[in-house]
């Protein structure tokens, strides 16, 4: 059998719903990229945070359980912004950066610290793990939580476009994307500007949380990471410049995952990362500006 | 009424602005011209916040500016018309001038009629993308977006900067009908004896420093207006 007659309905449903969880990623990732101009590496340490507090609330009902997850990724992004980003908003881009590594392997120390006190590293969410269950269309095994997954994401996308395009302070966000201090000079109060766009963020992150903890509910200080740098990729290779290419491109690379996860024989799959890598190396020779960028390219100059 | 005090701007150890003191009173039309690196536009960015004073003091109706950050003095009434006109070329006309009414206070629901009045032709071009308008039709938005935020202050740098004629006498004739609503407008300019005429008194800026104050009968003087420019 070829690789490529394997590529059936259940790969396509597979990677569309991990497709749907990193467009999530990348509409926090590209969110806070647009109004900060900060690349947050620490953005998988939230959805960490998150499904560790489902981990440790596994005994509480579901719906507070979930409502618990919320609250502590939104008042942790919270503190990440007030503690350090605002301080350091007016530092270069690198130094930026390189706080956002230090803020994440930090977290991931803390949650080392902080789950090891059983003696055991890794917690199980068990409560939420049901929303895992398949159910079958036309031979298809579709798991509940990758139909939560994709509606949430387009619902997501289609509340925040509204929220961009119709209101007021979707309209001062633009503007603090675009020319943020033509914008502060109009009047648009950049840190109200900044913490709806670190809020927003925080709520994908959660929302995020819920459905990889569904998925493997099996948590450790690693949660997240591995797909928070895919996303990352994602996000550069479809234009991190505009949230929607950005957006595009998070679930491009999911979706192009799940499709060669699905293409490769079951025991070839440890070149999975390999060849997902290899094949953003090429996206961005061809296109360096973004996969989904026209029009004005960002100039680069360097040696 | 905006006030001036002995105000210094540096840029590094550098100075660019020394001693700088001039107020603009309610409805006043006031002139500040000067070669390049006069420090025209410095002076405008340290009244916005964009350029923190080094000493001295701005302040509006009493209250001091200096510190606060450039959406809090916007909000406090003073408006600028950048230089380049700053607007935002992939938002739609309306977009961008309802940006203009970010620095309202209270007042949720305000229209866009105080830039269709002074401009109608924006009104036509209210659906066009900011970017796919002509350069007076722009400067025209950067204006009319200004005034939505009801300044008692508008400071201009440099609106007639690359505009057909015509299309200056049309920005100088709004300013004109803009004054008659009680705004008070400081003007910097390049095309000095236009400036001079139409102001009430214009500074002449040079090297940082002011070198003299003209008053429209000045505006036929041409040796007064080269000797102000060559002084420094």
């Amino acid at each position: 059998m070829t690789a490529l007659a394997v590529v059936n309905a259940q790969t396509i449903v597979d990677a569309v719903g991990l497709g749907a969880v990193y467009a999530l990623m990348a509409v926090g990732i590209g969110l806070e990229f647009g109004v900060l101009r900060l690349v947050n590496f620490a953005y998988g340490q939230l959805i960490m945070a998150g499904a560790y507090t489902l981990a440790f609330t596994a005994t509480w009902p579901v719906v507070w359980s979930v409502l618990m997850c919320f609250a502590v990724v939104i008042a942790l992004s919270a503190a990440m912004d007030l503690v350090v980003f605002r301080p350091l908003r007016s530092a270069p881009p690198a130094v930026m950066l390189v706080t956002t590594f230090a803020i994440a392997f930090m977290l991931q120390a803390i949650a080392t610290v902080v789950d090891l006190r059983d003696g055991q590293l890794g917690e199980v969410a068990t409560s939420i793990a049901p929303l895992n269950q398949a159910i079958t269309v036309g031979g298809v095994d579709v798991r509940k939580v990758t139909i939560v997954a994709v509606l949430v994401a387009l619902g997501a996308l289609l509340g925040l476009a509204l929220l961009l395009t119709r209101t007021t302070v979707g309209l001062h966000m633009r503007a603090a994307a675009t020319d943020v201090s033509t914008a502060r000079l109009l009047g648009v109060r950049a840190n109200r500007v900044v913490g709806v766009a670190v809020f927003l963020s925080a709520l994908m992150a959660a929302t995020v949380a819920v459905i990889l903890t569904v998925q493997s509910p099996f948590v450790q200080p690693d949660f997240a990471l591995r797909d928070t740098i895919v996303v990352l990729v994602g996000v550069v290779v479809g234009g991190l410049n505009r949230l929607w290419t950005a957006t595009l491109g998070g679930f491009s690379i999911g979706f192009a995952t799940g499709i060669i996860n699905g293409a490769l024989p079951t025991d070839k799959t440890v070149y999975l990362p390999t060849a997902v890598f290899l094949l953003v190396i090429l996206v961005l020779l061809v296109r360096p500006a973004g996969i989904f960028t026209w029009g004005r390219q960002a100039p680069v100059e360097r040696v | 009424m905006l006030e001036l005090r002995d105000v210094e701007i540096r840029y590094g150890p550098v100075p660019a602005v020394r001693n700088l003191t001039l107020r603009l009173g309610k409805g006043e039309l006031v002139g500040l011209i000067g070669p390049n690196g006069a420090g025209k536009s410095t002076t405008l960015h340290a009244i916005t916040g964009l350029q923190p004073a080094h000493a001295g003091d701005i302040t509006l109706d009493g209250r001091s500016l200096r510190g606060l950050a450039p959406e809090a003095i916007a909000r406090a009434g003073v408006s600028l018309v950048p230089e380049g006109r700053r607007i935002f070329p992939d938002f739609s006309v309306e977009e961008n001038l309802r940006l203009g009414l970010a620095a309202r206070t209270g007042l949720r629901r305000a229209g866009l009629d105080d830039a269709y009045e002074v401009f109608p032709r924006l009104h036509e071009l209210r659906r066009r993308a900011g970017g796919a308008l002509s350069g007076g039709e722009q400067q025209q938005l950067a204006i009319g977006r200004a005034l939505l935020a009801r300044p008692s202050v508008l400071l201009l740098d440099e609106p007639s900067l690359g505009l057909a004629p015509i299309i200056v006498d049309a920005v100088f004739a709004a300013l004109g009908t803009i004054r008659e609503r009680g705004v008070s407008i400081l003007l910097v300019e390049q095309r000095a004896q236009r400036t001079v005429a139409a102001c009430e008194r214009t500074h002449v800026l040079a090297n940082g420093e002011l070198r003299m104050t003209l008053g429209p009968d000045d505006a036929g003087d041409t040796q007064k207006l080269i000797a102000a420019y060559l002084s420094g």
